[in-house]
């Protein structure tokens, strides 16, 4: 009697936190939701009002101005797209240089450490890699171009590059350690060098773990805010070389959104709904490509 | 085939490999004397002196845990890969290069003494590639690696089965198929040795039968030596026999000797009792 007592009890158990974990799972999934839906409500002023139109046909941003109000956002997603180019394009040589150097180079000690490091890397605040970019690269720059102000292109792809090497490096350090020990046999086995096996077996094995991190990283870079604030000079234009300051989308919506009004307020939602959508199709990417081919052995 | 015209074919494989034949080793082309592998402290193999022969089939048989496989990765220092694993005992190539030696030239050694495993391990690439990788390492020239690929591609008895996909990944091959790939990879390089360990457990009937027939076909073409757990396949191919057994914790050759002679009358009292399937 007792023992059946108890198992009806444990399943009721069972039954409640059933309900209660479903419940917490649905917030989460419900609150990107929500936050869509806040972002679509926010700019639908703008789309009704037919601004999506001047929104990339107008040359300019100047949506204070009283004669002339512009509403051109181009210029601000260039920057953003092209700010987070570049610091893919420093981070990413330098991340699975440094991924295959502790794979196939270091002392298991020192991967250890340097793993260590660069988790911790991961949280340091933007503020504060903002801050250091402000501090010693902005003033590198001038020193080197005099006639640029510093805070330009090439500074925020130095900055957001550091932020997201630690993804990648640690990325494409998973993606070369799940190479399956049957493949780097094998290239032994065959007496391959080092070097080719790291070139011709164990890249082309972890391509697809690499490329996750080059897209995670992506996603990151593009909302990122504090440090582009910092960096980039926050002028809206299209750049023309590497020294030109640019204002990403993100910084857009930090700076301007304390004191937009109207308009200019549904015109900020419409950018942070592009971001959204931006890097909702990054994360679409993400889980529906194709997989990297199996690389285990056997098989049919 | 009688003494002398193994001796002679000894030392014709010896002039081929360029430099002069050492030839206490009589017909082999791996001699092999007091080998041991050591795991950190604990000795998976002890003191294994083998003679390997020249262009004919050794098998190496005995139960599961018994050192097979860890000697046959020791002949080509794949020993090497596995931290913690030391090897001691001398190796001798026909030419006298030292295995065991700390300044050996591993990379080409692995090219003169091939390895084939037991599930076939294709590189997720090209068939084409797989080829390419390993005979751009060893240096070939591109133009040349073509027909250097098909050559060994129709040894295996694989070209007209693949040669319209060559450009395809080796993973969409069937098992047996991608086992063959890999021992004609491990032919391309020109070895004079190839270890197989236990290549066709992985493989379901047939294809293990092809694979088992090509392995015998290699027989007068490169020296040969197999670890197999399938004692009718290791009579029905092999020259020479090898048993292993657990003796003190560690693996050690009980005998050795002609095929013929060892799987019928064998000396040990362990091995007879294998080999006639009462043990192991």
């Amino acid at each position: 009697m007792t023992s059946s007592k108890n198992t009806s009890l444990s399943r009721s158990i069972d039954r409640v936190a059933q309900g209660i974990l479903g419940l917490l799972a649905l917030v989460s999934g419900a609150l990107v939701v929500l936050i869509v839906c806040f972002l679509f409500k926010g700019a639908w002023p703008a789309i009704e009002a037919g601004r999506l139109e001047s929104f990339f046909a107008d040359p300019k941003w100047q949506p204070g101005s009283v004669r002339d109000p512009q509403f051109g956002v181009v210029s601000m997603l260039v920057g953003s797209t092209l700010v987070t180019l570049l610091a893919v394009a420093l981070a990413l040589p330098v991340g699975v240089a440094g991924a295959v150097f502790h794979r196939f180079y270091a002392p298991p000690a020192l991967e250890r450490w340097n793993r260590r490091i660069l988790e911790l890397l991961i949280g340091v605040p933007a503020v504060v890699f903002g801050f250091w970019g402000l501090s010693v690269v902005v003033p590198a720059i001038v020193r080197f171009v005099p006639e640029s102000s510093g805070q330009s292109l090439l500074a925020g792809g130095i900055v957001l590059g550091l932020m997201i090497l630690p993804i990648i490096t640690l990325t494409s350090q998973a993606a070369l350690q799940a190479v399956p020990p049957a493949q780097l046999q094998a290239a032994a086995g065959l007496g391959l060098g080092r070097a080719r096996t790291i070139w011709s077996i164990a890249l082309p094995a972890a391509k697809g773990g690499i490329g996750t991190g080059v897209l995670l990283s992506l996603a990151r870079a593009v909302g990122e805010t504090m440090a582009v604030v910092l960096v980039c000079g926050n002028i809206p234009q299209i750049p023309t070389s590497l020294f030109d300051p640019i204002r990403p989308v993100t910084s857009t919506i930090a700076l301007e959104m304390g004191y937009a009004t109207a308009s200019h307020k549904a015109l900020l939602f419409c950018a942070g709904l592009i971001l959204v959508l931006f890097t909702a199709a990054l994360v679409g990417w993400l889980s529906f490509r194709r997989p990297a081919i199996d690389s285990g052995t056997g098989g049919a | 085939m009688n003494p002398s015209a193994l001796s002679r074919q000894n030392e014709l494989n010896c002039s081929t490999s360029g430099s002069g034949c050492i030839v206490d080793c009589g017909t082999s082309n791996l001699c092999v004397s007091e080998l041991s592998v050591f795991y950190r402290d604990h000795s998976a193999v002890r003191d294994v002196s083998l003679n390997i022969p020249t262009n004919e089939i050794t098998a190496i048989v005995g139960p599961s845990g018994c050192g097979k496989s860890s000697f046959l990765h020791s002949l080509n220092r794949l020993t090497d890969l596995i931290p913690g694993c030391r090897v001691t005992g001398s190796i001798r190539l026909c030419d006298g290069t030292e295995i065991t030696h700390p300044q050996a030239d591993i990379l080409s050694l692995r090219r003169r003494v091939g390895i084939v495993f037991q599930r076939p391990n294709p590189f997720p690439q090209s068939i084409r590639r797989n080829f390419e990788i390993p005979l751009k390492e060893h240096g070939w020239h591109n133009r040349d690696i073509p027909d250097r690929m098909e050559a060994v591609l129709r040894d295996v008895g694989l070209w007209d089965e693949v040669s319209d996909r060559l450009h395809k990944s080796a993973i969409a091959l069937s098992g047996g198929q991608q086992q063959r790939l890999c021992i004609a990879r491990a032919l391309a390089l020109d070895p004079e040795v190839i270890l197989f360990d236990e290549p066709c457990s992985a493989l379901d009937p047939i294809a293990s039968g092809v694979v088992e027939d090509l392995i015998h076909s290699l027989k007068g073409k490169v020296t040969v030596a197999i670890v197999t757990h399938n004692l009718a396949q290791a009579r029905r191919i092999a020259d020479h026999a090898a048993v292993f057994w657990v003796r003190d914790n560690a693996g050690a050759l009980v005998e050795s000797g002609p095929a013929a002679r060892v799987f019928s009358d064998p000396l040990d009292p362990d091995a007879a009792l294998y080999l006639s399937g009462a043990r192991g």
